[in-house]
Formats: structure tokens, sequence, C-alpha cells
């Protein structure tokens, strides 16, 4: 008997929600006052000119709309992302799998004080279309400024740092990063989060799907394993970041077919093996009309949006990485 | 032989209405539902189970636990009541109570979370295909419509059973 109300209370305990103590909360919430929106944008400026003027990945038999999949770039996004962790005092590395194109990740790592073998993982893809404002120097420049406030402010848990290679091919280099490295804790993806239009009906959807009509919210996406950390998301943004935040939990790994929208970004390869990974975006080509066009430029792109973005994310990796 | 033919003739009604009366029905459905709420898409197709008991020519009571799938998997069970049409053809108009279990896309909304409540529902039905050989209920295309919550917000739900099959237990 008592076997049995110590399985249904850990069965109950199981479907409790995430909950962040009140001192990390405040930490969290402190930290994400410090983000610089300005410097967010001008990485993003510095990214896009980059993707802009570097050599086009081989687009030999990749090719089903030529000028989309000849004008992806990588190389010198990945060197901005490798310099600018190792002038933050950490030591990236460089992975690179064998495949047609090369896929190199750059990962580089925060150790955590007193949980050091639990990892946080915080990543984007450098990957880009044409000058990929959006699609994905903004995400870049978010997980680069999470690395800027982290980087002289050790959690309790390690933080990694992850720029993905080839996301646009198929994500690539998340799926090798899923099946090469230790399981992180909990993963915090971003693919454009740069992106914001207050009017009325600038929000595309899908059935089933009941978003507001302003494409104004950021979208936090988990599935049911990441659930708990979504809630600590919410939980812990509590309206601070300045932007609203749509929390859209997709049922079990995500895998189904009416939610297969909700895993077009590296994070999937994270929910496909079961792990917990929550993505944020501003939900891409549902909103921003320049999406894997020319017209994915820095000016397209919404300051105060980008940068409630990065609160939102300095936040929820201080949750993760230093609640109990 | 003709009190035996008596007690026989005598006897036949008393027969056919203890097979009307207090009839218990089981059987198979094949069912699609959907339930749309500003916190919460649930819904799928899949199949179950259905009972209901008969409490006269008319008026009966009935349940069922179906598995759907489409967003993810979950759990939907009906209760209720409903009044059917006498002889072959007989539709049944119902109402019901229902429980949405397990996998479905949830919201947050405003400052409220996704909420792990199960939904909950209450729609009537209409089987308007719906015939009686034998022991046998063929129904099919059966419809019903309602609201749904998960006691954060409130929406329309609706629902077709595509086949039903049941048989009447004396």
């Amino acid at each position: 008997m008592v076997s049995r109300v110590l399985v249904v209370m850990l069965a109950l305990s199981a479907c409790a929600p995430g909950v962040v103590d009140s001192p990390t909360v405040d930490k969290a919430r402190t930290l994400s006052t410090e983000v610089d929106g300005n410097r967010v944008f001008s990485d993003i400026e510095a990214l896009a000119a980059l993707h802009a003027k570097d050599s086009r990945v081989d687009c030999a038999g990749l090719n089903t709309k030529a000028d989309t999949w000849c004008n992806l770039t990588n190389t010198a996004a990945r060197t901005f992302v490798s310099d600018r962790l190792r002038s933050l005092g950490m030591t990236p590395e460089l992975d690179t799998i064998d495949t047609h194109p090369a896929t190199t990740n750059v990962l580089a790592e925060l150790r955590g004080t007193s949980k050091p073998d639990e990892v946080i993982l915080v990543g984007a893809h450098f990957d880009a279309f044409f000058m990929g404002a959006d699609d994905n120097s903004s995400g870049v420049a978010v997980m680069l400024e999470v690395a800027r406030l982290l980087a002289n402010r050790p959690l309790t848990r390690t933080i990694r740092f992850v720029g993905f290679d080839h996301e646009e091919i198929g994500l690539v280099g998340s799926t090798r990063h899923v099946k090469s490295k230790a399981r992180p804790k909990a993963s915090l993806v971003f693919d454009c989060v740069g992106y914001a239009d207050d009017a009325a009906g600038s929000q595309g959807s899908l059935p089933g799907f009941p978003t507001p009509s302003a494409g104004n919210f950021l979208a936090a996406i988990a599935n049911d394993v990441s659930r708990p950390q979504v809630e600590q998301v919410l939980q812990t943004e509590g309206g601070k970041s300045g932007i609203p935040v749509l929390a859209i939990i997709a049922p079990g790994l995500g895998a189904g077919p009416l939610s297969g929208n909700l895993m077009r970004s590296d994070h999937a390869p994270f929910w496909l093996a079961g792990e917990s990974a929550v993505f944020f975006t501003d939900t891409a080509n549902f909103r921003n009309k320049n999406y894997h066009t020319r017209q994915d430029t820095p000016d397209t792109l919404n300051r105060p949006f980008l940068t409630g973005a990065a609160k939102a994310a300095v936040m929820s990796v201080v949750a993760w990485g230093d609640a109990p | 032989m003709k009190p035996l033919l008596l007690v026989t003739l005598v006897s036949l009604p008393a027969v056919a209405e203890e097979s009307v009366l207090s009839k218990l029905s089981l059987g198979f459905d094949t069912v699609g539902a959907i339930s749309l709420t500003q916190a919460r898409t649930q819904g799928g197709i899949g199949g179950g189970v259905q009972a209901a008991f008969a409490f006269d020519e008319h008026w009966l009571v009935h349940a069922r636990a179906a598995w759907l799938w489409g967003l993810g998997s979950h759990t939907l069970f009906h209760a209720g009541g409903g009044w059917q049409r006498s002889g072959t053809w007989r539709p049944l108009f119902h109402g019901d109570v229902t429980l949405g279990l397990g996998g479905s896309l949830d919201f947050s909304v405003g400052s409220t979370p996704p909420t792990r409540a199960p939904t909950v529902g209450l729609v009537v039905g209409a089987a308007l295909l719906r015939f009686q050989v034998g022991r046998v209920i063929v129904s099919g295309l059966e419809l019903e419509a309602g609201v749904s919550t998960e006691f954060v917000s409130i929406g329309p739900r609706a629902g077709v059973t595509l086949l039903s099959l049941s048989a009447l237990l004396e």
C-alpha cells in the first residue's frame, strides 16, 4: 500500500510545474538589465556584412533552388563566433565532420562552479543565406550577448555555447552535436529572433495554432520533455523582457504530423533524442517576408524586440544554470 | 396443446418486452475529434470501445473511451445519455460530458503558462444513420459539437464517429 502511494506521489511530482527559486529569479532578472541592445545589433550588422562578402558554400548537388542554395555562407561567421568566444576568455573547439560540404561546429564552455558535470547548452546556427540578418545572425548575436554577460559570472552548472553549422542544409551540425557530445541537462536554441511587427494581421499561423494577430511576440517552443524548462522560462521572465513571450508545447517528442512545423531548427535533433530543448524564435517565415531572401538585412529588424529576446535568453540561461 | 399455445402466445410479448427493457450493449467505434481553445489544441483520429444501457424503448445512458492520434496521443472519455427512436431506423440524439487526457498542443495565454489540466467538455450529438437489425446496431457519420475547456480558456469542440458497431446483450 505504501509503495503504491509512493508511486502515485512520484507520478504526480513528475507532472509538477518547473519552479525556480526566488533568489535565482532575482539574479536572472537583474543580470538581464545589463543586456546591451546596441551591442547585439552591431553584432548582427557585423555578421551580415561577413555573410555578404564570404565565399559561398559549394552548392553542387544541393541545388533545388539555385538562387538560395548557392548563396549559403558560413566560414567568416564561424570565425567571428570563435574569435568572440575566445576574447571572452573561453577556449573554442572546432568540431568538424566530413560531410559535403564540410560541417564544422564551434563550441566553448564556461565551467560550472558546483555542478560542472551538468551542462546547459546555448546554441544558434551561424550559416546563412544571403546576409542572413534575422536568419540567423540575430540568434548568433543573442548567444554571444549571453556569453558576454556570463563570461565573468560562472553559474552553478556548466554553460556550453555552440555555433551550429549547416542548419540550413538539414540540421547537420546540431545532429552531429547530439550524436557526439555529452547530453546537456537542457538546451536553449535561437533561430530568427529579431523580426517583429505590431500590425494586426502581420503574424501568419497554421490551423490549430491560436497565435496572436500581431507578430510581436517571441515564441518559446518546447515539447513534453522540455515543458518544465519552458515553465521556468515563463516564471523567470515574468514580463521583464519587455516583449510578449508565447510558450508553445508540442505533444510527446514533438514529431507528430500536425506539430512538424515546430521542429524546423537545431532543437529538433535534441527532441528526437529525448533531450530537453527550448527553441526561441520570431516564427521566421510565418512573420518575416524577407525569410531566405536577399532582403533579410539588418535594417529590417526590430531593435527593442531583439533586446527583449536577449533579455529573455539571459534570464532563461541563468534560471536553468543556477536553480538548485 | 391449446394451453401450451396459449402460454407461448402470452409469453412472447413478455420476452419481446424484456428484450427491449434493461438492455446493455457493447461495441467498437472509429472516431475523430478536435478541441480548439486559446490554450490548447487537442484532437486526432482513432478508435474506442463503448457501452450503453437502455432503460426503455427510447432512453439510454452510454459511455465511451477512445484513443486518438494526431497531436500526440490522448484518451477521450464520453459519458452521457440520449433518446433513440424505436424501430429498425434508430436515430439517437444525445448529450455528453467529455474528458480528454494526454497529448495536446498547449499555449500560454497572457501571463498564464500552458496548463497541465485535463480537457473537459460538453457536447450534443446526433446519430441519424443508425440502424438496429436484431441484436446488432450499426451507425455511421455520427456528429457532435459543443464546448471544451482546460480551465484557462473555452472554445469549440467537435467530433465525428465514422462507424460504430455494437451488439445488444441480454
